[in-house]
C-alpha cells in the first residue's frame, strides 16, 4: 500500500509485458501490477500522476496469454490471474467446483466492473472485506507465486497476512490461485451483509461450506470476513458444529463464540460493537443455508424451514 | 504530467476499423470523446461507480473511465453512437425516452448501454434482472421507474 502511495505521489510509468518474464523484468526497479485495476488506478489518481522518465513502472499483465482461464485441475479449481468476476460467474467448472466464488461474484461491484476486475486482483487489493476472501480462507486456497526461483503454491493465510498487505517478495507475482474442490454433496452459501446490494464494501461476510450426512453436519469450512485485519478460519467454530443437526440451538450457541474470535473495528460502515452483535448472525445464516444446500444435493428432503 | 510516446494502436469503434497515435495510459473515455468526437459517452465520477461512461468492449460492458489504451489493441468497442444505429438499439432509446425515463439525460447513454446488453439476445428480461443489468449505473433523476418501463417495453422485440 506504501509504494502505491508513493507512485501517486512522486509519479509511475505505464507499460504493458507481453509475457511473465517481461513483467518481471519490468517490475525489477520497482512497481505494481496492474491486472483490472479498479482498485489500484484509483490508488495511484490514474489518469494523473504519469511521468515517462519514472523508475516505478505500472505494469498492465492483461495482455499475457497463460494467465487467462479457469479451469478444473485434478482436484482442485485453477484460477488465473487474468479470471474477471465476470469470466467466475460464467463458468460451469467454478459453478461445479466453487460456488462460493461465484456467489462472492454475484454480489461483487456491478456489472461493468465485474468485467474488468479479477478474483486474484481482489485476493492481492488484500482489503480485510474482500468478498473473495472468507472464502478462498474457507477452503484452504493456494496462491501461485512465480519469481526468480520458479513457481510454488503458498497457502493463502501466508500471503495474505494484513489490510492491504501481502506477503510477496519484489519479483515475484502472483500466477493464479489453485482452490480445492471439496466434491459432491457439499453445499455452500457466502452472505454479504451490509447497506446496499451493489457497488458496496460488506460491514460484515460469511462464507460457509457444510456437508451433511445422516441429518447431521458431518464436516464444515467457515470463513468470515470484514471483522478482523484479515479474513478468518474458524476452525474452532467448524469443530463446536460438527456433528449437529443444521436446526438446533446450539448451533446459534457455536455461532456466538466467534465474537471472540474477531477483532472488527469502528469504521465509516460500523461499530465494532455491531459487527460484534451481528457476526453470529450472519454466520448461523449462512451455515444453515449452505446445509440445506448440501441436503437438497442429496436429494434429501429439507428438514426445517429456513429462518 | 510529462507525455509519454505515442503508440499506434489498432481497434473497431462503433464497427469501423481505426489506426490511431495514442498515449497508452490514457483513459479509453478520453479517446472516445476528444480524439474521434464521440461525445455521447459521458464522465459522471472517473472512478468506475456511477456507470456514465458505460461502453461495450468485446460485448461486454465496462466503464471507459477504468481502461487504459494500452491494453485494447484489437479491441471492439461500441459506445452510444454504435448502439443508436443499431435497430433495436434505436428502438430501445425511443421507448426509453417515450416512457418518461430522461430527465437531464445524462445517465441515459451509459444506461442504454447496460439495458442494451440484456436486451440485444431478444430475451424477455424480468424487473430483477433488469435491476441487476442497470445496477452499475445511477440515475439521480428519475427513480429509475421509468426507464425500467421503457426497457422493458422493447424487451423481446427480436435480434439486433
Amino acid at each position: 500500500m506504501s509504494y502505491s502511495l508513493a507512485m501517486r505521489a512522486h509519479g509511475y510509468r505505464y507499460r504493458l509485458a507481453r509475457t511473465v518474464d517481461d513483467a518481471l523484468e519490468l517490475l525489477a526497479a520497482g512497481g505494481r501490477v496492474l491486472a483490472g485495476g479498479t482498485d489500484l488506478l484509483l490508488q495511484l489518481g490514474w489518469p494523473a500522476n504519469t511521468r515517462p522518465d519514472s523508475p516505478r513502472t505500472l505494469v498492465d499483465i492483461t495482455r499475457i496469454p497463460e494467465l487467462r482461464g479457469v479451469e478444473r485441475r485434478d482436484g482442485s479449481l485453477w484460477v488465473g490471474a487474468l479470471a474477471s468476476f465476470a469470466d467466475v460467474m460464467r463458468s460451469t467448472d467454478v459453478a461445479a467446483g466453487c460456488p462460493l466464488l461465484v456467489e462472492a461474484a454475484e454480489n461483487f461491484a456491478a456489472p461493468q466492473i465485474r468485467s474488468q476486475a479479477t478474483i486474484v486482483g481482489n485476493v492481492m487489493n488484500a482489503s480485510p472485506a474482500a468478498d473473495c476472501l472468507s472464502g478462498l480462507f474457507a477452503l484452504d486456497a493456494a496462491v501461485m507465486v512465480r519469481g526468480p526461483r520458479g513457481e510454488e503454491a503458498r497457502p493463502i493465510d501466508q500471503v495474505v497476512v494484513g489490510p492491504r498487505g501481502v506477503a510477496l517478495a519484489p519479483g515475484e507475482i502472483c500466477t493464479g490461485l489453485l482452490v480445492p474442490i471439496l466434491g459432491p454433496g457439499w453445499g455452500f452459501h457466502f452472505i454479504k451483509f451490509g447497506y446496499r446490494s451493489s457497488l458496496a464494501i460488506a460491514v460484515v461476510s460469511a462464507s460457509a461450506a457444510v456437508r451433511v450426512a445422516g441429518g447431521r453436519m458431518a464436516d464444515l469450512r467457515l470463513g468470515v470476513g470484514a471483522v478482523a485485519p484479515t479474513p478468518l478460519r474458524l476452525r474452532a467454530i467448524e469443530e463446536a458444529l460438527r456433528g449437529l443437526g443444521p436446526s438446533s440451538p446450539e448451533v446459534d450457541r457455536a455461532a456466538a463464540r466467534a465474537r471472540d474470535l474477531i477483532s472488527p473495528i469502528d469504521d465509516v460502515r460500523g461499530s465494532a460493537w455491531y459487527r460484534r452483535e451481528i457476526t453470529p448472525v450472519v454466520l448461523a445464516r449462512a451455515v444453515r443455508e449452505a446445509a440445506r444446500r448440501s441436503a437438497a444435493a442429496q436429494g434429501m428432503v429439507p428438514w426445517a424451514p429456513r429462518s | 504530467m510529462g507525455t509519454q510516446e505515442l503508440i499506434p494502436i489498432g481497434l473497431t469503434v462503433n464497427g469501423r476499423p481505426l489506426r490511431w497515435a495514442v498515449r497508452p495510459e490514457g483513459r479509453l473515455l478520453d479517446f472516445l470523446r476528444e480524439e474521434l468526437g464521440l461525445t455521447g459517452t459521458k464522465e459522471g465520477c472517473g472512478e468506475g461507480d456511477c456507470g456514465a461512461c458505460t461502453v461495450l468492449v468485446d460485448g461486454e460492458p465496462f466503464c471507459s473511465c477504468l481502461l487504459p489504451l494500452g491494453r485494447l489493441e484489437g479491441s471492439a468497442v461500441t459506445t452510444v453512437e454504435g448502439v443508436a444505429a443499431d435497430p433495436l438499439g434505436a428502438a430501445l432509446i425511443q421507448a426509453v425516452a417515450d416512457a418518461g425515463g430522461v430527465q437531464c439525460g445524462f445517465c441515459t447513454p451509459g444506461i442504454v448501454l447496460s439495458a442494451f446488453v440484456l436486451v440485444r439476445d431478444g430475451r424477455r428480461p424480468g424487473r430483477g434482472e433488469l435491476a441487476e443489468a442497470i445496477s452499475g449505473n445511477l440515475c439521480r433523476c428519475t427513480g429509475y421507474r421509468k426507464i425500467f418501463d421503457g426497457v422493458l417495453a422493447v424487451a423481446g422485440r427480436g435480434t439486433s
